[in-house]
């Protein structure tokens, strides 16, 4: 995200100067639509009007659409995801942890895995790359969670994504952009945990082992 | 399904219900190679070797030509099972209609994320039938657990492993969810779903 100076760029007489927090409310406006909208059905004057300045405006930074859409790609998240030790045995406890974690990546990163899961399945070749990267990782860190689980521990990897990756999008297909909020409530926190715990054959600290 | 503005025709005659399977066929096709919204009517009616006319005569609106061919067969009638293993392969086959038609649901799991209003019923009232059909079967096959929670839990976790599928390989989808690994890989979750799976903690 840009600072608070301004940096001069060079002038057309009578122009004001543009600003570096200029590009950064464009990027924001412009993923926010293409995320919601669609990368087709947004017009570079949406998201100029957006920002309360002029197609020029726009065009100074991102000769095209697609340039402000590649530009994009670069505002990946940096999510935070509970380092596991592969040692530690799986417990529905940490299965809680782990739901809740992933809950709050997606809320957080909510407008830019929007856009990236919409233009992938728009056969965006981008959009895909990225999202299976940020998949592998997602699965990556599961793993080593899931490591103590023994020989299936690979297969509770994909039930476990497979379940919150249902109830996630599920929840995302009925709010729309209501999303990061609904996500957050702890009602529905505390279904999808529940679901999961249910799901994965794992230990419970406070009861004995289930068959 | 909701009730429509104009009537969907049936076809009455072999050389109607041909045409009708022509049309839907042509549909098919088209709208797995270039998406909804780049699929027009009269492509489908020049594919189907047809008019504009005789496509809309049987479905009023592209829409309706796209909701016929998401119908799902039903797979078994009445939806009932013996044992838990044979409510486990029946499940399992339910996954393969899916699987089969993963060009098809990219383009419906796309509008459903726009938030378009009749893909949204479609998803809620599948939702719905899905749960009672599994309530159905686990009920006959002597299921001790809760049915509905079970149903709550098969529904989001196969969900959630075709929407993967089709964002992450496309129209390929179809042929990676075929293959044994992955169908493996369903079986293990419903078992799961099912308590069937012994446990795993380490």
């Amino acid at each position: 995200m840009a600072g608070d100076r301004e940096t001069p760029a060079g002038q057309a007489p009578g122009e004001a100067a543009p600003r570096d927090d200029t590009r950064a409310r464009i990027l924001a406006a412009a993923m926010e639509a293409f995320a919601r909208d669609g990368f087709d059905a947004t017009s570079v004057r949406s998201i100029a009007r957006r920002c309360g300045i002029s197609d020029a405006g726009v065009f100074y930074y991102f000769p095209t659409k697609r340039h402000l859409l590649e530009a994009l790609w670069n505002e990946a998240p940096a999510g935070s995801f509970p380092v596991g030790d592969p040692a530690a045995p799986l417990t529905a406890e940490r299965l809680a942890e782990l739901v809740r974690a992933t809950i709050h990546i997606s809320a957080e990163n909510f407008t830019y895995l929007r856009l990236v899961a919409r233009q992938a399945l728009a056969s965006d070749e981008t959009a895909i790359a990225l999202r299976n990267a940020s998949r592998a990782r997602w699965r990556t860190a599961l793993a080593r969670h899931f490591q103590a689980a023994g020989p299936r521990a690979a297969e509770l990897v994909e039930t476990f994504a497979a379940a919150v990756t249902g109830y996630l999008l599920r929840l995302e297909m009925e709010t729309g952009d209501a999303y990061p909020e609904a996500v957050r409530d702890d009602a529905f926190q505390e279904r999808v945990i529940r679901a999961v715990q249910r799901l994965l054959p794992v230990e419970r600290a406070d009861s004995p082992a289930a068959g | 399904m909701a009730s429509e503005a104009q009537p969907i025709r049936e076809p009455k005659t072999p050389e109607a219900i041909a045409t009708r399977n022509r049309i839907l066929q042509a549909a098919r096709e088209l709208f797995s190679e270039r998406g909804f919204d780049a699929t027009s009517v009269r492509m489908i009616a020049n594919r189907a070797g047809v008019s504009d006319p005789a496509v809309h005569y049987y479905f009023p609106s592209k829409y309706d030509l796209f909701r016929a061919l998401m119908v799902q067969p039903d797979y078994r009638t009445p939806p009932v099972a013996q044992s838990l293993d044979e409510a486990v392969d029946v499940l399992s086959a339910m996954f393969d209609w899916w699987a089969e038609n993963a060009p098809l649901v990219r383009i419906l799991t796309q509008q459903q994320l726009r938030g378009d209003p009749e893909a949204l019923e479609y998803l809620r009232d599948g939702e719905g039938r899905y749960r009672a059909e599994v309530a159905s079967i686990l009920g006959s096959a002597g299921y001790e657990g809760d049915c509905e929670t079970a149903a709550d839990l098969l529904f989001h976790t196969i969900s959630g492993f075709i929407w993967d599928a089709v964002m992450t390989y496309g129209n390929a989808a179809r042929e990676v969810l075929a293959q044994p690994v992955f169908k493996d890989r369903i079986r293990f979750a419903i078992r799961c779903a099912l308590g069937m799976e012994g446990c795993c903690g380490g």
